[in-house]
This record gives structure tokens, sequence and C-alpha cells, in this order.
């Protein structure tokens, strides 16, 4: 195996660097995109409590005025409480529907499998060295734990955690996973296919050469002779920026594996 | 003398991809990032199974998510054609009352009008929740326009490198000007103001530019999340404020774990949007740089000796 420009080395979640300080004078930007996404929990439910207040203080508004409790169409303070009280329900209605649709946190899960690393021989050195790079920047940024290449039929690379078979990782039956279903609809719709939540779909079983409690999987088509499975230990782990990440990757890895020939031979 | 791409394409392309997908790279990256609207969802939802160990009880509210089904219209936007129609019937019921209007009902109008205010601006809170909001980066630098330069010095797969990276760079983040130098300038992309003097050779104007900027011989990751047009670098296109500056020998060095070696590359991304990059794009940023410089281009002079 040639040598590899990348070490592995201690996996770094967060980054630091040097921020220029502002001018004293001046205020900091207030960035209204951060604001909203560090304060998620508050903004979904601010419109729940803000229509809920309405509601009340409308209510409270009518009783404590003296005004008889009968809904009268021919008086403008009733049809005034009447429209008040449709738009507070609009509002609670909404925030209702920002609750429903909150993302609960993803938990990441420990996977049962074996370290492995195959790659094919046959690639050429600024190949091997631009897959393993991809390999090494999906474990370091996303939830990747396993990531394997499949191009022209031959397993190209299998790394991080595989199922185990007599302790050792299992390999990739690459002729058979390309006729699988999964494959097979990824090459026909030539999108990416995120499997957020893979336990739910009974295509896992074609992946059985990952860790099986695999939480989501990014299936990324290499043009129409590869496929890239990018497998994670957390559910809905894969986030938009990592998935667009991962299509480009898969551009790139594309138009390098297209120029290679393979042989037969993997290497451990 | 580099090639320079004018709007968008570099010419002759040393590119060569199935169904063009590397010579799209030459291309330019839309700027007006569309962001994902969100449409309310047919009811049912996908609840969780029992194989979920994680499933918390909580209030099935699916059946107030619904679409109305009409053909060009966002059901997000709902809560803003309601506010404003209820709104309008405030104000109309407000001026039919007469000349007395008590106080019980101004306070109703009121409360009704808050309301208002707020059913008026939930579709753009809701879009920025759901990841929306970006800037369109064209519309803010008015004075910038389209280049793409690469060093005639590099060998067609580093130019495919280079090509590819910067066009990722300028797609998946909010990067609207890259930078990529290796001893010298190799690569300009993006939204630059170019000065019609300068435009037989970009990078050697740009590089001489950058090398009197004290950012050149910074060192050191340097993150200016906003007001980075106030620190006077000459280089800066109009409209630009964030600047990110990563080093490769810092970026190698973070994950190698070894000493980092003085060398003169870096990576450099300027945006027109403030705090353009989160710690995601920071990590995606720094594992290209590593990608980017990992060769080292014969200089100018090597080409002349």
């Amino acid at each position: 195996m040639p040598i590899l420009p990348f070490m592995k080395g201690a996996r770094t979640p967060s980054i630091t660097c040097r921020q220029i300080d502002q001018n004293s004078k001046s205020k900091a930007v207030f960035n209204l995109d951060d604001w909203i996404e560090k304060n998620d929990v508050i903004v979904r439910v601010a419109p729940t409590i803000f229509g809920g207040c309405s509601f009340l203080l409308v209510i409270a508004n009518r009783t404590f005025s003296g005004i008889p409790p009968v809904a009268d169409a021919s008086s403008a303070q009733s049809r005034a409480d009447v429209v008040a009280l449709l738009l507070a329900a609009t509002v609670v209605l909404t925030g209702l529907v920002w609750l429903s649709v909150k993302p609960r946190k993803p938990i990441p899960v420990k996977l049962i499998g074996v370290d492995c690393l195959r790659l094919d021989s046959s690639l050429p050195a600024n190949a091997t060295a631009e897959v393993i790079w991809a390999w090494e920047a999906l474990e370091r940024v996303s939830c990747c734990r396993s990531l394997v290449i499949v191009y022209r039929g031959h397993t190209v690379l299998q790394a991080g955690l595989a199922s185990e078979v007599d302790g050792e990782a299992k390999e990739v039956d690459s002729s058979n996973l390309i006729k699988g279903s999964l494959c097979q609809a990824v090459w026909r719709s030539e999108k990416q296919s995120y499997l957020a939540n893979l336990p739910l779909y009974p295509g896992r079983y074609e992946l059985n050469f990952l860790p099986s409690n695999t939480q989501a999987v990014v299936l990324q088509p290499l043009g129409d002779e590869g496929i890239m499975i990018v497998a994670g230990d957390t559910v809905r782990g894969f986030g938009q920026r990592d998935q667009v990440w991962i299509s480009s990757i898969g551009e790139k890895l594309d138009a390098t594996l297209q120029k290679c020939a393979f042989s037969n031979d993997v290497v451990s | 003398m580099a090639c320079v791409g004018w709007n968008g394409y570099l010419f002759p392309s040393p590119v060569h991809g199935r169904n063009n997908v590397t010579s799209r790279l030459l291309d330019q990256p839309s700027f007006a990032r569309a962001s994902s609207t969100s449409h309310a969802v047919l009811a049912p939802v996908l609840r969780a199974t029992s194989e979920d160990q994680q499933a918390s009880p909580s209030v099935d509210v699916s059946v107030f998510r619904f679409t109305l089904g009409i053909p060009g219209f966002n059901d997000s936007d709902l809560p803003r054609v309601l506010g404003i129609a209820f709104g309008a019937i405030l104000v109309l019921n407000h001026f039919l009352t007469g000349d007395y209007v008590t106080a019980a009902q101004w306070r109703s109008e009121i409360i009704g009008l808050c309301n208002v205010i707020f059913s008026i601006s939930l579709p753009s809170i809701g879009m920025r929740l759901n990841g929306g909001g970006q800037v369109n980066a064209a519309s803010s630098m008015p004075r910038s326009r389209q280049i793409f330069a690469l060093s005639k010095t590099l060998s067609s797969e580093e130019k495919e490198e280079l090509a590819w990276g910067t066009y990722v760079l300028l797609k998946n983040t909010r990067a609207t000007s890259v930078v990529v130098w290796n001893e010298h300038l190799i690569c300009a992309r993006g939204l630059w103001d170019i000065p019609d003097e300068a435009s037989k050779d970009v990078l050697e104007w740009l590089e001489e530019i950058l090398r009197k900027s004290p950012l050149f011989s910074s060192g050191t990751l340097t993150y200016i999340p906003s007001k980075a047009d106030k620190q006077g670098w000459s280089f800066l296109p109009t409209g630009t404020v964030c600047s990110l500056l990563i080093p490769s020998d810092w970026a190698t060095a973070e994950e190698t774990g070894k000493q980092p070696q003085v060398t003169n590359a870096f990576l450099l991304c300027l945006s027109s949007t403030p705090n353009a990059f989160n710690q995601k794009d920071l990590l995606w940023i720094k594992w290209l740089a590593i990608k980017l410089m990992k060769s080292r281009p014969l200089s100018r002079n090597e080409i002349k000796a």
C-alpha cells in the first residue's frame, strides 16, 4: 500500500481560530440567522405563547369591560373581538406546527463492528490519495463511521467500521450490491439518496457489510458506474451541508476514478 | 500570463468529464442559492415506531398540518395572508364604527394589530428556522465581476483540482471570492473588483496587492466574521465583509499532529455575508485546503529558468 500523506490524528470536532477583534467603537453585527439558530426552542415556542396570551387578553378585556358575553354581529366591539381571536388562533396554530416539526436532537450510537481499511491495489497514487482524503474528511467532519466506494463492480475502498465475520471485517460483495434495489434506484434517479433512519428501511439488508446498528446512510452515485456509501452513527446525522459536500466529493471521485483501470486484487 | 475566464468559462479547458460533470466545474456557481421552501405536509405524520427507544410522549398536532393545494401558493405564507386579511377587516371595522370608539374596542384592536404584525412576520422567521434566508451575493456586490484565473505554471491535474475545489467552495458555502496561494498566487475565482488596466493579467495584479497586505504574512488561521472591509485591505472586493484565511501548514499540522512547517501557502475565502462561515463550514474548508495545497507548483522563475 503506498505511503499515504494523511496520517490519522485526533478528531477535531471544533475549530479554533484567531478572530480579529472588532473596532471597539463599533458593535458586532447582529446576525438574525445565527440568533434564530441558537435560540431555536424559544423561536418555535414564541408564536404559541404570544397567540395564547393574546387570546386571554381579548377574553379578559371583554370580561372586565362590563360587556355582556353575547356575540352580537351588530356590535363593533364584538366584531373586533372575533377578528382578534381569529388572529390569535392563527398565530397559535402556526406555533403548534413549528413545534410539531421540531427535529429531535440526534444522539450518536456506538456502532458495533470491526475497523478496516481496504483499498484496490490497482489504484494510482493520486486516486489513492484522493479516496483516502475523502474518507478522512468525511470521518472528521460528519458523523460518517464507514465509507465504501464501489466503481465498475470493484470495491475501491472499504474504510471504517464493518460488520464482523469470523473476527474479520466482512468484505463488500460488490457484484450483488450493484444488482440490488438500492444501487439501481440511485443510478436510475442519478441523485443522492439519504436514508436518514436506516433501521426503518427494508432494503438495509443489501448493506450487510456495514455495522448492524448503522443509523443513517447516504448513497451517492458516482456517475453511472460507481456508488459511494457513507454510513453514519446518528439518525438524521448528515445535515444539509454534509449532503451537499458529499455530492461534490462524489463528482470529483467519479472524475478521478473513471480514468483508472482496476484489477481484482484488494489490499488491506 | 494567466489563463483568465470572464463571466464563467476558462479557455481552453483542461478538464474533461463524463456528462460534462467536470467541465461544469468551470461554470460559475449560482450565488442566488434558493432557500428550501417549506411546505406544510399532508397528514398523517410519520410516527416513531416501537423500535425507537428514544421516543417521548408528545401531543400529536399533525391535524394542524395541511396544504391548501393551490398551485403556485406556498402554504407557509398562509399566516401572512390571513394576517393581512384579518388586519384589513379590523381596520374596516374601526372606521365603520362611527364617531365614538370605546376604550375596550381600542384595546381589542391593538391586540389584533399586534397579532397582524406577528402573523405577517411568521413566514420569514419560519424560513430561517428551516435554514433559509441566504443573501444573494451578486446583488450586494454590484461593482464586482465574475472571474476565474489559474496560473499557467500548473499541470492539468492541478488545474482540475483547483477548478473543482474553488467551485465547491463557492457553491457549498457563502463564499463569494476565493484565492489559493502556494508560493505565489495560483488561483483566483469568484467576484472581484478588477480594474480595466489589470484585465490582461489578473493574477499578477492581485498577487502584487496581496503581497502588500498584512493578511499575507498572517501565518495563522484568521477569521473576520464581519466588518472585514474596515481593515483597509485594498484587495477586498466592494461589499466584502467576512474573511477567512487558512494557512495550509496549519491545516495539515492540526490533522497530523506534527509541528507546522513554515510554508507559504494559504486559502483565502471572502464573503459579502456577515458571519458567513459557521463551525461546520470551517471544518469542510479546512479539509479542502489540505487537499488543494498538498502539492507545490513551479514558480514563474523556475519556469523561465
